[in-house]
């Protein structure tokens, strides 16, 4: 064996080394980027030539991700949850500032008001501060129903911007994931290194599938297709699909008119599309069945008797009737005719002072005036029961969302415990390599005396 | 393969320890403020759903407690007109009894007594309370009695109010019948008081006898029908009273189970404020200190 060949295994194990080195420095300058994945050195021997000879060095055989796929996965489908639960946690949030009953304020207390003001009319039929008066608590109940109809409404306008700028995030990051696909195809077909594309292409997995859930095929390439929850094709090797929402608020795949709302049922999008078609109309539903019960049954009472005038009146309406095809909690209002003189309220049923008709729209409150299921119940029990259904629903999201948290900090502990960089791991593998270099160092050195011993005998 | 603890997750752990301990004071924190348990409706949303129906029906027994308090001054104040109608109708009865056949110069003095009372009892018959007539019936925003004098002097007493009483709530089921009509009291075989003591003063001034002897007993009769209509009035005060004794023990119920559900128990906040405030102080600790260990410490 040629002493040159020793140079040649002390050159290849400082360059191995350097490797080495370099590898444990790009760890260590990730430690603090989240969606890296630590990578090692695999160091070999290179082969004998011979069984007669020595070795023939070292090698820098691969640069490796470390990674567990199922951990990954884990994660992809937890993510798709908190996003769903945080979207819905969220946005409920909002709505529980408008069934806010605290102790001065809020729909019950206007209610109340309501039914005291009849009363006290019942009492004092022909008098004009109890006119008045019901008027002003009228005028108030419907004015607070219709806020909290325009404030529902305001939130679902907000809704349904996300879901389209949902659908564009979607749209960009499964056009990412083609292209990072390609990028890792031809880069791993020349040779070159790929684990940081990688790295790149599972982030945007990740943040995709916050959004929408979804399910990853790798294939042998390198290049990962994305299917949506139900089997649906997202991003196919090189190539993806584009949804879009369409002109009824249908999200769809592009230049497709099948709906997949009732398909996406999690992630960020789920959320929002459920929020959209059914948690806020069925808010909204409860506060139109409120409005209308009290509207007819008000004016039911109200369009029979007498004015303190003590004329017979027929059919005056005390709330404005609903259009047709409105919504009642929407246009609820005071009649115009009351509301500018409140003396034309129908009180009494016989005479001008029995006051029979505004205790018998009294008595409306502790009845079951409000269909609720099968069931009728009075207002206050109809208005609780939505205030109750309301917080469930936010009760629930907000658990939810910290539950599932809980499950991300533990399957990130899980990821880190295998990907993650340790500092001090990298340090160590540092001196180790770092030991290794110089040890070529000296057997170059070695080497060189060697050569210098052996060219001092032939002078 | 041995658990490798990494420095990201080291700090994410500690952060979200951070958050957990902190979010944990905030509540408290919100709970101590309001002294109340529930602050938004998810915190508890079935004791939302109570608290709502609690107070509806406890607004709903304010305003029976309000209706039985004006009901309570309208009887007391008729107790006190029926009271003197009754001392009035006996007065004069007695006086016609007395004076069957007394002189001429009596009769004449009776007749002046009469005519007082008569203005009294006309101004009672329209007495107020509030601005509505208690002897209207539900026709009490107008005079239960109106006069009119023809082109001979003659008067007519006309009841203008209604044969209906006026009743109130004092009770999801009970309503209570609580004003006494003018018909009741101030009338004996259909014939007015008044029209009576006119007819009593017409008698006594022509010396009708029989006339003054059938006034008196009418009058006499008229006088217990009043004593009658009083009692009466008496035991809706009574049923009032009971009334509002029951209202009020429900509400000292109700504000107990609103009590119970809304109000945050201090003393235990005030235990588990401390331990969280140990496990935010830990955390904090914990961050400062978590940086300094490292191999690199140890490495020169």
């Amino acid at each position: 064996m040629a002493i040159s060949s020793l140079l040649n295994i002390s050159r290849d194990a400082l360059m191995t080394y350097q490797g080495a080195i370099s590898v444990t420095g790009s760890n260590i300058a990730n430690v603090n980027n989240a969606d890296y994945t630590v990578q090692r050195a695999t160091i070999s021997a290179r082969t004998q030539l011979s069984s007669f000879q020595a070795g023939t060095g070292v090698d820098l055989t691969s640069v490796t991700r470390v990674y567990d796929q199922y951990i990954g996965n884990r994660i992809i489908d937890e993510t798709s949850n908190s996003g769903y639960w945080d979207t819905r946690s969220g946005i409920l949030g909002q709505v529980e500032v408008l069934y806010d009953e605290t102790d001065t304020a809020g729909l019950t207390k206007d209610l109340e008001a309501f039914w005291d003001s009849w009363s006290d009319l019942a009492q004092n039929p022909t008098g004009l501060v109890e006119q008045n008066a019901v008027v002003a608590a009228s005028d108030n109940l419907a004015s607070n129903i219709r806020d909290k109809y325009q404030s529902l409404q305001t939130i679902l306008a907000g809704v349904n911007e996300s879901i389209a700028g949902t659908v564009n995030s979607i749209n960009s990051l499964a056009a990412d994931i083609a292209e990072l696909n390609r990028s890792i195809v031809s880069a791993s077909n020349s040779g070159a290194g790929v684990n940081e594309l990688i790295d790149k292409r599972d982030a945007a997995i990740r943040s995709l599938s916050e959004l929408i859930p979804v399910q990853t095929v790798a294939d042998e390439s390198g290049s990962v297709s994305v299917f949506l929850a139900n089997g649906q094709m997202l991003v196919s090797g090189i190539s993806s699909r584009e949804l879009e929402v369409g002109a009824t608020g249908d999200v769809t795949f592009k230049g497709n008119t099948t709906p997949l709302d009732s398909l996406i049922t999690g992630g960020k999008l789920g959320a929002l599309l459920e929020l959209r078609d059914e948690t806020l109309p069925g808010y909204m539903n409860s506060l139109d069945t409120l409005a209308a019960a009290v509207i007819t049954e008000v004016n039911t009472l109200h369009g029979s008797g007498v004015d303190q005038t003590g004329a017979a009146v027929t059919g005056r309406l005390f709330f404005a009737s609903t259009p047709v095809g409105s919504s009642a909690a929407f246009t609820m209002s005071v009649a115009s005719g009351i509301l500018s003189d409140p003396t034309t309220i129908v009180a009494s049923q016989t005479v001008a002072g029995d006051g029979a008709v505004a205790s018998a729209i009294t008595a409306l409150q502790n009845q079951g005036i409000v269909t609720s299921g099968t069931q009728q119940v009075t207002t206050s029990e109809y208005w609780a029961s939505s205030v109750s259904t309301v917080a469930k629903d936010i009760s629930l999201a907000g658990q939810k969302a910290e539950q599932s948290a809980a499950v991300m900090t533990q399957l990130e502990s899980q990821r880190a415990n295998v990907s993650g960089v340790s500092l001090d791991e990298e340090m160590i593998y540092l001196i180790q390599y770092q030991l290794g270099y110089s040890a070529a160092g000296q057997l170059c050195g070695t080497a060189q005396e060697m050569l210098d011993t052996l060219m001092g005998l032939v002078q | 393969m041995s658990l490798r603890i990494t420095d990201g997750i080291r700090y994410q752990t500690m952060l979200a320890n951070m958050k957990t301990a902190q979010k944990g004071t905030g509540d408290l924190v919100e709970q101590l403020g309001t002294g109340k348990r529930i602050n938004h409706p998810s915190d508890d949303p079935a004791g939302a759903q109570s608290l709502i129906e609690w107070s509806s029906a406890r607004s709903e027994i304010a305003q029976y407690q309000d209706q039985i308090s004006s009901t309570d001054l309208w009887l007391q104040t008729t107790d006190l007109a029926l009271g003197r109608v009754e001392a009035l109708v006996e007065q004069v009865a007695d006086l016609a009894a007395g004076n069957v056949s007394s002189g001429t110069g009596e009769r004449q003095a009776a007749i002046d007594t009469i005519e007082a009372v008569r203005t009294e009892l006309l101004s009672l018959a329209n007495e107020t309370c509030g601005d509505r007539y208690l002897f209207a019936g539900t026709n009490a925003d107008e005079a239960a009695f109106s006069i009119a004098t023809d082109a001979f002097g003659n008067r007519t007493y006309t009841y203008e109010g209604s044969g209906d009483g006026l009743t109130v709530a004092v009770g999801r089921q009970a309503t209570l019948e609580y004003s006494t009509t003018g018909d009741d009291v101030f009338y004996e075989n259909g014939t007015s008081v008044f029209r009576i003591l006119e007819d009593l003063s017409t008698a006594l001034a022509s010396g009708d006898s029989a006339a003054i002897g059938q006034a008196a007993d009418d009058l006499e009769t008229l006088s217990t029908r009043v004593l009658e209509a009083q009692s009466i009035n008496g035991i809706r005060q009574d049923r009032l009273e009971s009334a509002r004794a029951y209202l009020t023990n429900l509400d000292a119920k109700l504000a107990d189970l609103v009590d119970k559900t809304e109000t945050a128990d201090t003393a235990a906040l005030a235990v588990q404020f401390s331990q969280q405030e140990l496990a935010l102080e830990a955390s904090y600790k914990l961050a400062s200190r978590v940086g300094n260990l490292s191999i690199l410490d140890f490495m020169k």
